[in-house]
């Protein structure tokens, strides 16, 4: 049995549902890997009759008002994102990468700055002295960062952006 | 203490945003389902309904690739797409590359499954692009590294890679004989000039690099508004 391996395959767990040879090529690498995770599909058997039914009228290219649909959303979180970085801007301290897409935002903090030790610090004394929760960065396995979203309500945002404010404002150092 | 989550809730479920309603039409499709079609009581298959798996593959084929309705597997959210593809590919003595700052639940799952974690760094001096240097460095002390997973757009940062940076990671990928898993549950989501979504795979056919195989993860949760439906789906994209 000739064996040939570009890619590290099988992995012995997808060989457990098979009884394939070893022999792939160049091409139809994953071939024996999309038959393993087929056979691990029987394990939990999709989602819901129901829910796929929808699938073709959100996959649809040519529908126009899903197009509609899609602009105005996007239309709605670029202009949270933009709400969130132009206050994020008035606080001193603090410094985020405008988003490019999807919901949230990582912010960089100058712990120096605004007298805290790390990001957890941080995320705690907002929630003491500002009832505003931000994820620290540490939960993401990086630390001085903490994560935004801007997926919630415009009115929640601004709330949570003007306490943000006001706390580092507070804390900066002069 | 009564702590007040009154905003920037890290769940981020925007199916709680009342100003911001998921896709009507998609929505009128189950109820006009559920009353009149019967045979939506029953199972499908394990891997999707036809028609389901042939909107998908239609969705993830480009003129320079194409797949077909059983390249694709439905599944519990992306969340079930990601825990198939993951459990498919790894087993204890593999090695699985996450980005770091990224969604926890590729470590959850590589963990469970007993695979080895590394993390690469997404360079926040560049648009949290990922870091290509500490990429080869990783390849260079770790063994058995059998896939590496990007996000793109990103749900730890809101980034959105440029076609040039897609490039970049292809080309990793290639060097290196891995496959990728493309979380890619933002989908087109994305917003600002200059800003353009561009699906992994088609960029590898794109540039000649169909050798690189692909692993698409998507669903609905995000870009329809529709988590709660728990409808994802994987793409295998293996010339």
């Amino acid at each position: 049995m000739r064996t040939c391996t570009l890619y590290n395959f099988p992995p012995p767990q997808a060989l457990t549902f098979l009884n394939a040879s070893l022999l792939h090529s160049v091409y139809g690498s994953l071939r024996q890997v999309q038959a393993g995770a087929m056979r691990l599909a029987q394990l939990h058997h999709g989602t819901s009759s129901l829910a796929q039914a929808a699938i073709p009228s959100l996959l649809n290219p040519t529908s126009s008002s899903l197009k509609e649909w899609k602009e105005g959303l996007k239309t709605i979180l670029k202009r949270r994102a933009d709400l969130l970085c132009s206050r994020i801007e008035q606080c001193p301290g603090l410094q985020v990468s405008t988003p490019q897409g999807a919901m949230y935002a990582i912010v960089q903090i100058d712990t120096a700055l605004l007298g805290v030790e790390h990001d957890m610090e941080l995320a705690m004394r907002l929630v003491d002295e500002e009832n505003v929760f931000v994820l620290p960065g540490s939960a993401l396995g990086v630390r001085n960062v903490f994560r935004v979203a801007f997926g919630c309500p415009e009115h929640a945002l601004e709330a949570a952006l003007r306490r943000i404010e006001n706390f580092c404002h507070r804390h900066a150092k002069k | 203490m009564l702590i007040h989550r009154i905003c920037v809730p890290q769940s981020c479920d925007t199916s709680h945003d009342s100003s911001i309603a998921g896709y009507q039409p998609a929505i009128d499709t189950v109820i006009k389902s559920c009353q009149q079609n019967h045979d939506l009581a029953g199972y499908s298959h394990a891997c999707g309904s036809p028609m389901a798996r042939k909107a998908i593959a239609s969705h993830h084929s480009y003129p320079e690739v194409r797949i077909r309705p059983d390249n694709v597997i439905v599944t519990n959210g992306c969340s079930g797409a990601l825990n198939l593809a993951l459990n498919a590919l790894l087993d204890e003595d593999s090695t699985v590359l996450v980005p770091q700052p990224g969604f926890p639940l590729y470590e959850e799952i590589a963990k469970s499954i007993g695979a080895k974690v590394v993390h690469y760094h997404l360079n926040p001096d560049q648009d949290w692009e990922c870091d290509m240097e500490h990429l080869e460095e990783l390849m260079t002390v770790h063994t058995n590294v059998r896939t590496i997973v990007i996000n793109n757009p990103s749900s730890s940062t809101g980034s959105v890679f440029s076609e040039e940076h897609l490039c970049e990671i292809i080309d990793f990928a290639s060097k290196h004989h891995l496959p990728i898993v493309s979380d890619e549950i933002y989908g087109d989501l994305t917003f600002g000039l200059n800003n353009t979504f561009y699906p992994l795979a088609r960029i590898a056919a794109r540039h000649g690099h169909c050798e690189v195989p692909v692993i698409t993860t998507s669903g609905v949760s995000k870009q329809f508004l529709l988590a709660g439906w728990r409808v994802g789906w994987l793409c295998f994209h293996d010339k």
